[in-house]
């Protein structure tokens, strides 16, 4: 009694079909969030050019089809042994399943809230849970000044204690509005508003051009090679 | 078809093109969210502060443009530093820089702005944020163009500029 099935070289560990990510990315999550906004999700066809970047990042350290860390530190930073606080919180958010490795579907659904389109609820809250280092559900202002920090580390700038201590202390009172010394959701909301530029990292206008940029020759119907 | 090519160097990967046929030009520097900041921030007050936040968005690990553009690198293709000089003093000397170096300057801020020179090689954007009353940051960028003409020319020229007191 043998049992053919078609062999899918192609995939990779949490591969999704094209047509799955293209129907669930921005639009229904949208809707799950309670959004009235119509916009459009990823299509197929960028869904499919998503994987050919996926498979390029995925298999440049550790060639198994996932991104590991070191995969990510090696996109972003032309390093793969560099270390970075906030590479470290984007791989952690992208990593839905916590299970330490970026799948597939996890990179899609993640890349959609960095779509133009995507509507600013999402990015605003996504950058809120970013910022939110230990997950409390609140950015305390110990993890505000270890942000800032660390972005002084990073980029050799160089500014006293006492400056730090100023300017972490200016932000804090004007987005902590309830002055329990720590900023919830809401008054994030409320502090982006005002500060719209802060979630400009949350938009990839690459993201538009996708389909350009890593043309997919992936052939739309895949025909199977016997029936069971 | 090559003219077209040459024309735009702006991060553009000019091997895809040929296999795709396609002259839209992939806009790898975001433009247009450039310009709506400029328009934003030229109706406010030139001297609204750095907040934590904005300093925080500057890291490297949270543009995710690298993901995609192979010819970005964050280290080589700018430069913040503190400085104490007052931002109209150093866009002025920007400004000289331009002028003696035959470069145009395509776009003007009160506190910003981007020039390009070298038949389009060199893009170079400079931007000054206020931190505090006394400390600005200064911000050099490749807004497009070559890298290594980029990091020859700031290293050796622009930024020695900029930094003389």
């Amino acid at each position: 009694m043998g049992c053919y099935h078609s062999k899918r070289t192609k995939e990779t560990p949490g591969y999704e079909e094209p047509t799955v990510l293209a129907a669930e990315t921005p639009c229904e999550y949208a809707f799950s969030r309670g959004s009235l906004l119509q916009h459009p999700s990823f299509t197929v066809s960028e869904v499919e050019a998503l994987y050919e970047l996926f498979k390029k990042i995925s298999s440049s350290v550790i060639d198994d089809g996932l991104i590991h860390k070191e995969e990510l530190q090696l996109a972003l930073f032309r390093n793969k042994n560099r270390r970075n606080l906030f590479a470290d919180r984007i791989f952690d958010l992208f990593d839905v399943k916590r299970n330490g490795v970026i799948e597939f579907g996890e990179f899609v659904r993640s890349l959609g809230v960095f779509h133009p389109n995507a509507p600013v609820e999402d990015k605003i809250h996504f950058t809120f849970r970013l910022y939110d280092l230990r997950q409390t559900g609140f950015i305390e202002r110990e993890e505000l000044k270890e942000m800032v920090l660390a972005l002084l580390h990073e980029s050799d700038l160089l500014l006293s204690d006492d400056v730090v201590e100023t300017i972490v202390d200016k932000t804090f009172s004007d987005a902590d509005l309830k002055g329990d010394g720590k900023i919830d959701p809401e008054e994030w909301k409320e502090f982006v508003s005002k500060n719209p530029s802060l979630i400009k990292n949350m938009t990839l206008p690459y993201l538009k051009d996708i389909t350009l940029a890593f043309p997919s020759f992936v052939l739309s119907t895949e025909v199977e090679d016997s029936e069971v | 078809m090559f003219d077209a090519l040459q024309s735009r160097s702006i991060g553009f990967n000019s091997h895809i093109a040929i296999k795709k046929g396609n002259h839209k030009e992939i806009n790898f520097y975001d433009e247009e969210l450039n310009k709506a900041d400029d328009e934003k921030k030229d109706g406010e007050l030139a001297s609204t502060s750095l907040n934590a936040f904005d300093i925080i968005s500057f890291s490297s690990g949270l543009n995710l443009s690298g993901l995609f553009d192979d010819s970005y690198n964050s280290v080589d293709d700018g430069e913040r530093f503190v400085s104490t000089e007052s931002p109209e003093n150093l866009m002025k000397k920007v400004e000289e820089f331009a002028k003696e170096e035959r470069l145009r300057v395509k776009r003007r801020k009160e506190l910003g702005l981007e020039m390009e020179g070298q038949n389009g090689n060199l893009m170079i954007s400079v931007e000054v944020y206020r931190l505090t009353d006394t400390l600005f940051v200064v911000e050099a960028k490749r807004s497009g163009g070559d890298a290594g003409c980029f990091k020859e020319t700031w290293k050796n020229k622009l930024k020695p500029v900029i930094m003389a007191t």
